[in-house]
């Protein structure tokens, strides 16, 4: 077990497997060596650090350098699923299949959890939790990104595009809808 | 968490409160069609992910591949940020290629370090020029994977013309470290990539080759570490090919060396051949490509096999596979498998693992035990396991 420390000098005990997970803190245990000391995280509060640490039930990679991985984990693509934002019953039913049960929890955050989440991923260095679906809607966009007003709206982004401009980027871009 | 309290209170704007470095690394983990849309949010946004989504770049339709050109041509600083293209197009009769397109385009990519295509791309059947290998120079271009056409191969006028114009391709490219050159037919065996006897392709930093081994012998290297070799179905020059290479190789540094081949008769020369005149292979791999999708091996290609070993001074992992279908309820006769694994071992003392038909084995304080494939293929430092080569 490890004895983490957080900005509102919580303390938490967790298992080295789960904590590992972040480079930094794994980079840190390394130099250090076996040590009861407790390991500071001055920027994760003890809310974040709480989501960061939940150990995920989820399938893990089989193989560091993406090979070999089977039919039936051929969607895996971390061990953890990272966060989109909160969904209705019959949104999430449509995507048992992407997302497992540990993920749908994970997930289910505010917003300004949301960005906690992201800020101490990237100051722990956990790139499965820097992932992509938190810009996703599950419901009628399954497979790609919320469309650009939905996505302006959700995060307060102002279009600063003209029609024109805008529609010229869309048909630069077409090639890249190709499946 | 000061800053996201504030960005909360102020209406979360996204771009205003992540770093734009934070933002890129989110980015870079969606899909190309996600990105496409990503950069259509804001200005911020659009400068963003354009350098991701045209950074590796592959489309596998018609269409796309004439807008992607039509697009990097009007906005040539798109093409400074690609650096990987792959063209992977199905051939298709109905459709036109618009290959001068294609061409006007690579010629500004002059980042571009890994380059496929595939056969519809370089088809001149029709009497035109095979302009993309005639005229595309890339100063940066690490590695290459060409997909001949068949019909470029077959047909004899042209068998050596097609060889001849790849060859040239490559020798204006003498940064190439990886590269693949195959024939797209089903039955590869029987075609062969030969260049005219005058062609040489100097390839000074080649490290790995993969393709026909009959095209081999047009190319000089100075140090490969790999090669991954496909012999025609009906070759007498599997000795003289293979005693090319080796001064190619270096003895002293780790050298994979894989053959695909098209029966029992091949594999006893390619077995001779190499243990003979390149005998210090880490890993080799023999793959029989021409048999039913359940046979093995008979008895008097393990005795060869068995014969042959001892020549080898470095080998440490050996995979041969003689069926096609590695996940069949059928797995061959495990046990005689295991005791064909166990004589080699006896036959070369360098041997720790090796590879046989559905099962690996690995040896342990002197005796042979069964362990995983898949920790047996990235130990050898072979490719995916289903992979052809």
């Amino acid at each position: 077990m490890v004895l983490l420390v957080t900005s509102d000098n919580e303390q938490f005990q967790t298992e080295k497997d789960i904590v590992e997970r972040s480079v930094l803190i794994k980079n840190m245990l390394e130099d250090v060596g076996e040590s009861d000391q407790p390991i500071p995280l001055p920027n994760v509060s003890s809310s974040v650090l709480k989501k960061v640490t939940q150990p995920s039930t989820g399938p893990t990679e089989i193989d560091v350098r993406g090979r070999y991985l089977s039919t039936a984990s051929t969607t895996v693509e971390s061990p953890s699923r990272p966060p989109i934002l909160e969904q209705s019953q019959d949104e999430t039913r449509k995507r048992t299949t992407d997302i497992s049960e540990w993920d749908q929890k994970f997930i289910t955050v505010d917003q300004e959890m949301l960005f906690e989440i992201i800020l101490a991923a990237n100051y722990l260095d956990i790139k499965s939790l820097l992932c992509r679906r938190w810009l996703q809607d599950g419901s009628q966009h399954d497979q790609g990104a919320r469309p650009p007003e939905e996505i302006r709206k959700l995060f307060n982004i102002v279009n600063d595009f003209t029609p024109e401009e805008e529609a010229q980027i869309k048909k630069e871009n077409e090639w890249a809808e190709d499946r | 968490m000061v800053l996201t309290r504030r960005a909360y209170r102020e209406k979360m704007e996204v771009s205003r409160w992540l770093p734009n470095e934070l933002l890129v690394q989110i980015i870079q983990h969606f899909s190309k069609a996600e990105q496409a849309t990503l950069c259509r949010i804001c200005k911020l946004f659009r400068d963003l992910c354009l350098p991701v989504l045209y950074r590796d770049v592959k489309i596998k339709n018609t269409q796309s591949v004439h807008s992607f050109c039509a697009g990097v041509i009007e906005n040539p600083s798109r093409a400074d940020t690609v650096r990987s293209l792959v063209l992977d197009l199905p051939y298709n009769p109905y459709t036109r290629i618009r290959r001068k397109l294609i061409l006007t385009s690579l010629k500004l990519m002059l980042r571009l370090t890994h380059l496929s295509i595939s056969p519809c791309v370089l088809d001149n059947r029709h009497g035109g020029r095979c302009a993309l290998l005639e005229e595309c120079s890339l100063p940066r271009l690490i590695s290459c994977d060409i997909t001949v056409p068949r019909w470029g191969v077959l047909d004899s006028p042209l068998q050596n013309s097609t060889a001849d114009l790849v060859a040239v391709f490559l020798a204006r490219h003498p940064t190439l470290k990886h590269v693949r050159i195959q024939v797209d037919s089903y039955d590869s065996g029987s075609c062969r990539m030969v260049t005219s006897p005058s062609i040489r392709v100097s390839l000074p930093n080649l490290e790995c080759y993969e393709g026909d081994a009959v095209f081999m012998p047009a190319i000089d290297a100075m140090d490969l570490k790999e090669v991954r070799l496909v012999w025609p179905s009906k070759d007498e020059d599997i000795e003289k090919i293979v005693t090319r290479i080796s001064p190619m190789t270096n003895p002293d540094v780790s050298f994979i060396c894989s053959h695909v081949y098209w029966g029992d008769r091949s594999l006893d020369q390619i077995m001779t051949a190499v243990s003979t005149h390149m005998p210090h292979p880490r890993t080799l791999r023999l793959r029989c490509f021409g048999t039913f999708p359940f046979s093995t091996l008979n008895h008097n290609t393990i005795r060869r096999i068995t014969e042959c070993l001892p020549k080898f001074t470095k080998l440490v992992h050996l995979a041969i596979h003689h069926g096609r279908d590695y996940y069949a309820a059928s797995r061959g006769n495990k046990d005689k498998d295991r005791v064909a694994v166990k004589r080699w071992g006896e036959s070369c003392p360098t041997l720790e693992a090796c590879f046989l038909n559905y099962y690996a084995w690995r040896k342990v304080g002197g005796r042979w035990e069964e362990y995983s494939i898949e920790e047996f293929w990235i130990l050898a430092g072979l490719p995916d396991l289903t992979a052809y080569y």
